[in-house]
């Protein structure tokens, strides 16, 4: 039995230090995921409190059917969709965005621009999340479970019930689009040509 | 430079590790030959890498979470037996080292009554309001009908919770204040003393020039840090009527269909117009108000930031918003 299973089985029981060892254990994550979502330190304290409020409620239906980290992210990143839903902030992008392989640029950034210290990579940090915020909800939710939760993508299709197939193309799909706002806004650079010219070039 | 659009799916996946095994020998050599492609990944990677980053807790969001978790062991809606647990003591002795260093700042309201589960609550809705000045409304976006995951149908938080020191300032503070308290005129040098007997007692309204706006509450539009996103940011302000006078060591609101019961002996004065009832709560009172109202399934919210609060004042403010 691995910690968590056995932390949610003597929560499940009614041990308040088991319920406070995962919070500690999960808080820095969805705290970080509803930042990522929301955009706002305060949204983002409000919402991920509420996320373990409702898993301390909701703990007692938990049923191992998946590990206790995918649903605390699922129920997390679902209350972030649906606090930014309520809030009516949605981002310019829909998810349905047709042409998105049409309009894909080709150029890829510079890889002069590799940040070197450590202010550099803060200012690209800081740079990737605004293009993530300019991402539809869906996009950032897959890639926020991806890259900050670390989470599989058996484990993302399993908590947001996709299929895998889905999961992959979406997220190529996110990871494609900020990169272009990265781009549009500067932050990556096309480099000039280093090889033969092809289709899509800018530089 | 650019990359093969045919590999740029499987780039993706291969950062995840998740290509095919069978697939990846081929992207390799691929990859080695093709610095467009390379160069993609290392986009990707880059992208990922600072998404991945850890971000910083505010520091009360610990303590604060877990007082709100034991309010719902209190509020018996799951796990009836679930005791209080280690974090009453520890956070509210980290609480107390939070309120000293704010002390010293002299931004901190006494906590009466500084002991069990409530203080560590108390401690940290007296840490400044990320807000800064703006009274978020009683009526968060979310606060009800939050629908989270298939496993919990929604049933609303009962009380707001105090926020933490914004970790990244929001660009246009000034902004958030226009409409905060600041605006309102003070009476001027109002001794602690008088001011908590004039909010106890002397509570008429003046009747002789246009009435001020009573509280406000603009509700739905959440605050924002996005930049472009400031001017519609503001999560409610406040303000009040004329007859609000002093300064008080708390304020609260809460958003009800009327005055609770447990309010009902206090020294109030109402603002039909406004739908709002300000209710003068003895300072040594307000963490058993607060309880009360937290029993009650009320959500209320702290004020930890403004002209008014200060700290040592005899007299704490419970607003009723009605609902």
């Amino acid at each position: 039995m691995d910690r968590d299973t056995e932390l949610v089985k003597k929560a499940q029981l009614g041990d308040s230090d088991a319920f406070e060892e995962l919070v500690l254990t999960y808080e820095k994550k969805v705290y970080g995921m509803a930042l990522r979502m929301t955009g706002s330190a305060d949204d983002a304290f409000d919402v991920a409190q509420e996320v373990f409020i409702r898993a301390y409620r909701s703990l007692r239906g938990f049923k191992f059917e998946s590990r206790f980290s995918t649903w605390l992210f699922r129920l997390s990143s679902n209350m972030c969709i649906d606090f930014l839903r309520k809030s009516g902030r949605r981002s310019e992008f829909s998810l349905d965005d047709r042409g998105e392989a049409g309009e894909r640029a080709n150029e890829i950034p510079d890889l002069r621009y590799c940040p070197e210290t450590e202010l550099e990579k803060k200012e690209l940090a800081q740079s990737v999340s605004q293009a993530l915020l300019r991402l539809s909800p869906e996009h950032r939710q897959i890639v926020v479970m991806r890259d900050l939760c670390g989470l599989s993508y058996g484990e993302i299709a399993c908590a947001l019930s996709l299929e895998e197939g889905t999961v992959k193309s979406r997220l190529f799909r996110a990871r494609e689009r900020m990169r272009q706002e990265l781009i549009s806004k500067g932050n990556f650079f096309s480099p000039p040509p280093s090889k033969p010219a092809k289709g899509g070039e800018r530089a | 430079m650019s990359f093969c659009e045919e590999y740029a799916a499987s780039i993706s996946e291969y950062l995840d590790g998740e290509l095919p095994e069978n697939e990846c020998a081929a992207l390799a050599s691929h990859l080695e030959s093709c610095p467009g492609c390379a160069s993609l990944l290392e986009a990707y990677s880059s992208m990922s890498e600072a998404l991945a980053l850890e971000t910083e807790l505010p520091e009360n969001f610990h303590s604060g979470t877990m007082y709100a978790v034991s309010l719902e062991k209190k509020r018996g809606s799951f796990l009836g037996r679930f005791a209080f647990g280690r974090w009453t003591a520890a956070t509210a002795a980290a609480a107390m080292l939070i309120l000293a260093i704010w002390g010293i700042y002299g931004r901190v309201y006494p906590s009466p009554g500084l002991s069990g589960p409530m203080s560590d609550y108390h401690l940290d809705s007296a840490l400044p309001n990320s807000g800064s000045g703006v009274i978020a409304g009683a009526d968060a976006p979310y606060s009800d009908n939050f629908a989270g995951s298939a496993e919990d149908a929604g049933e609303s938080i009962p009380y707001a919770t105090s926020r933490a020191p914004d970790p990244a300032p929001d660009p246009v503070p000034e902004q958030k204040n226009s409409s905060s308290l600041k605006s309102m005129p003070l009476p001027e040098a109002a001794s602690p003393d008088a001011a908590r007997q004039d909010a106890a007692k002397d509570t008429q309204p003046s009747g002789d020039s246009a009435p001020p706006p009573a509280v406000m509450f603009s509700m739905g539009q959440s605050q924002g840090s996005d930049a472009e996103d400031a001017t519609s940011a503001e999560a409610g302000s406040l303000s009040f009527p004329s007859y609000i006078e002093g300064t008080f060591s708390s304020i609260a609101s809460v958003k009800a269909p009327a005055a609770p019961e447990s309010l009902s002996g206090y020294p109030s004065q109402a603002d039909v117009e406004g739908g709002v009832e300000y209710i003068f709560v003895p300072s040594s009172d307000f963490q058993q108000a607060l309880d009360a109202l937290a029993e009650a399934g009320l959500a209320f919210h702290i004020y930890s930031e403004d002209e008014r609060i200060e700290a040592g004042a005899a007299s704490s403010l419970v607003i009723i918003v009605k609902s």
